[in-house]
């Protein structure tokens, strides 16, 4: 080796442990110690290197030092901290094991002084270009890894005396072990915020509005580890609404991924329009081809908000909690199925529920109601109290009501996931104001619909009646409008035996263009007893009258 | 998130493409179903089949679509036949603006194909 190594360069005799064969004058030493300070150990790792450096760079009266840690999956060393040559970190210097200055360092596990830079092997240009004329640098080892290397150079030409190099090599040796320890807590705070970040982007960032629903949903991240919990609110075909929960046995990102698995899978199903009983059939024989045997337990209910009528499939999950309007709350008991994963050919039968307007289903994972020192029974009694005593049933307030109630420090050790879904009473007059976009006119005949249906209307009537006002409201959008974000209104009243309905824009008129309006025209006078239309500089209006025939 | 208000189905039938629609159609999906059906249409067709049968609601701007595709159709010198049950709920809005004087009607896809 000695007889490749270029000229200029010199290897100091000494162990990567070791302590200097001359004792350094006192209060450089004691300089020294003060790198194993304990307040150190407890900066963050780039704090921790700068503060290094800059001791250093006082103790030795160097010119500039420089920190490079070991990237193991590449084995270079990557420029992490420096004083003096800030390039070298800016422009992420990476050195292969082996190769130049701080490579060698590396590769040989020992110092290396280069009293002329001019003449040696120097790979990374940022030191000739800074004028550096001398380098001295040591290994980083930790428990016989090497971990890094810290170097230190001058501008001015300079021969690193072997107490320069002990000192150097003590600073590292102190140093390492704080390094090693800040860079370990770096990579797993990384990945614990990267797993946070990935279970996030799982859940549904937001929640659908679905007419005649109100819905709302926490998650709380467990307090060291990622976990598998999920939920999920589906606007299904003709206006019914999928709610879903779920817990993936385990944590880490690999019970997150399954999550995500987990709850793609049920949103596909689901859209399918597959009752809930066949979507868990579904789901648990998807979860066996899985690697890794993974379980889960899942609820997954359908409610029909017009009529109340709900339908629930469980998989080993705990009971929900019915909220009714007036107050008072019970589980929600269910045939349950063993967890998705733990049986072959599980057969998931379905329990059907009511809920009345007003009231709200809650849904949750066990993280809600782990309290080790309870039995089950008593941690779900503990849950039903603290949803009778929820001020009301609103979606929002409700779900706080319950974490406020059952984790009120909001840390857990485990992963929490709550969904309430309430529904609306509906109202003596529909009054609704739209954004005036094309795909709000499935919801206005969904709730006009409804609302026709509760005041009465026969099958003709709400047929008529809905292929007016979803003319009248296809002319608030297309007509009165420039480009860019509007709304307009729709109310209906009942009235005796005839129904009103106005619909608002806010826009400027403009005449009704080619055949395809004057249809839409044609269509409200023939299905509606009376359409007027008027037309002001604030907007336009049209109102329109039919009585019911029954 | 919204779901999806309709679902259309195209398969071939002899020389007829035949679309089945389910759902509704409104203003937002008239045209990409319009689009869809008679792109599907080869020199080789002899016309399209569009079955109602499952559509609940359909309002000016799936008319205005069935105009379009007669004429899209016509000038091609392909045949264009609807499927709408007797007791089927848009029947009413296609009579009220004149579909039936336009646009052959059949109450089944057999009929249709028949002829």
């Amino acid at each position: 080796m000695a007889g490749t190594r270029p000229p200029g360069t010199g290897h100091v005799l000494l162990g990567a442990a070791g302590l200097p064969s001359l004792a350094a004058p006192g209060d450089q030493l004691r300089a020294v110690y003060r790198l194993s300070d304990p307040a150190l150990s407890e900066l963050p790792l780039q704090r921790l290197l700068d503060e290094l450096l800059d001791r250093i760079r006082e103790i030795l009266d160097v010119d500039t030092t420089a920190i490079l840690l070991l990237d193991p999956e590449t084995n270079e060393l990557v420029a992490r901290a420096a004083r003096g040559i800030e390039e070298e970190v800016e422009r992420g210097v990476r050195i292969p094991v082996g190769r130049g200055f701080a490579g060698r360092i590396a590769a040989e596990r020992s110092a290396i002084t280069i009293p002329d830079v001019d003449h040696a092997d120097v790979l990374n240009p940022i030191l000739r270009e800074v004028g550096i004329r001398s380098l001295l640098g040591v290994p980083l080892v930790m428990e016989g890894r090497v971990v890094g290397v810290l170097h230190v150079g001058s501008r001015v030409p300079r021969i690193f005396s072997t107490a320069d190099a002990a000192i150097l090599q003590l600073a590292g040796n102190r140093a390492a072990p704080a390094i090693e320890h800040a860079r370990l807590f770096d990579a797993l705070d990384r990945e614990h915020r990267s797993a946070v970040a990935l279970q996030r982007s799982l859940l549904p960032d937001l929640l659908p509005d679905i007419a005649e629903t109100d819905v709302a949903a926490r998650y709380l991240p467990a307090r060291d580890e990622v976990g598998g919990d999920w939920y999920d609110v589906l606007e299904l075909s003709g206006g019914r609404v999928g709610i879903a929960i779920g817990d993936v046995a385990g944590h880490g990102v690999r019970a997150a991924a399954t999550m995500g698995q987990l709850r793609t899978a049920l949103r596909a199903y689901a859209l399918e329009d597959h009752p809930p009983g066949e979507a868990l059939r579904l789901l648990d024989a998807l979860l066996q081809t899985i690697r890794g045997r993974a379980m889960a337990t899942v609820a997954y209910g359908v409610l029909n908000p017009e009529t109340g009528d709900m339908t629930i499939a469980c998989a080993g999950h705990p009971p929900g909690v019915i909220v009714t309007a007036s107050g008072e709350a019970r589980l929600l008991e269910t045939h349950r199925g063993p967890p998705l994963g733990a049986l072959p050919f599980a057969q998931f039968r379905e329990t059907p529920a009511r809920l009345e307007p007003g009231d709200a289903l809650a849904l949750y994972t066990d993280g809600l109601i782990e309290t080790r020192d309870a039995p089950l029974t008593e941690r779900l009694e503990m849950l039903r109290a603290a949803a009778a005593d929820a001020p009301d049933t609103a979606p929002d307030p409700l779900c706080d009501h319950l974490l406020d109630a059952l984790v009120p420090s909001r840390a857990s050790e485990d992963d929490v996931a709550v969904v309430v879904v309430r529904r609306l009473a509906i109202p003596n007059a529909l009054r609704l104001r739209l954004p005036a976009e094309p795909d709000v006119l499935g919801r206005v005949r969904l709730s006009l619909g409804r609302w026709l249906r509760a005041r009465g209307a026969g099958t003709e009537d709400v047929h008529a009646i809905m292929i007016a006002v979803g003319e009248a409201c296809a002319n608030a959008i297309e007509h009165a409008y420039p480009p860019g974000p509007a709304s307009f209104d729709l109310e209906a009243t009942l009235d005796d035996t005839t129904i009103s309905v106005h619909v608002r824009d806010h826009g400027g008129w403009r005449e009704p263009r080619g055949q395809h309006r004057g249809r839409g025209l044609a269509l409200m006078e023939a299905t509606m007893d009376e359409v007027d239309v008027r037309r002001g500089d604030n907007g336009s209006e049209i109102a329109m009258r039919r009585r019911l025939r029954g | 998130m919204n779901a999806q208000l309709a679902r259309l189905q195209l398969r071939d039938s002899g020389a007829f493409v035949v679309a089945e629609i389910a759902g509704e159609i409104d203003m937002s999906n008239a045209d990409d179903l319009g689009r869809t059906m008679s792109g599907r249409l080869t020199n080789d067709s002899a016309g399209l089949i569009v079955d109602l049968s499952a559509v609940t609601y359909l309002d000016s701007a799936a008319i205005h679509t069935i105009y379009e595709l007669r004429e899209r159709l016509t000038s091609r010198a392909l045949v264009l036949r609807l499927v709408v049950p007797p007791d089927a709920p848009t029947l009413l809005a296609l009579r009220l603006t004149g579909v039936p004087d336009a646009v052959a009607l059949f109450d089944t896809v057999a009929a249709a194909e028949a002829g």
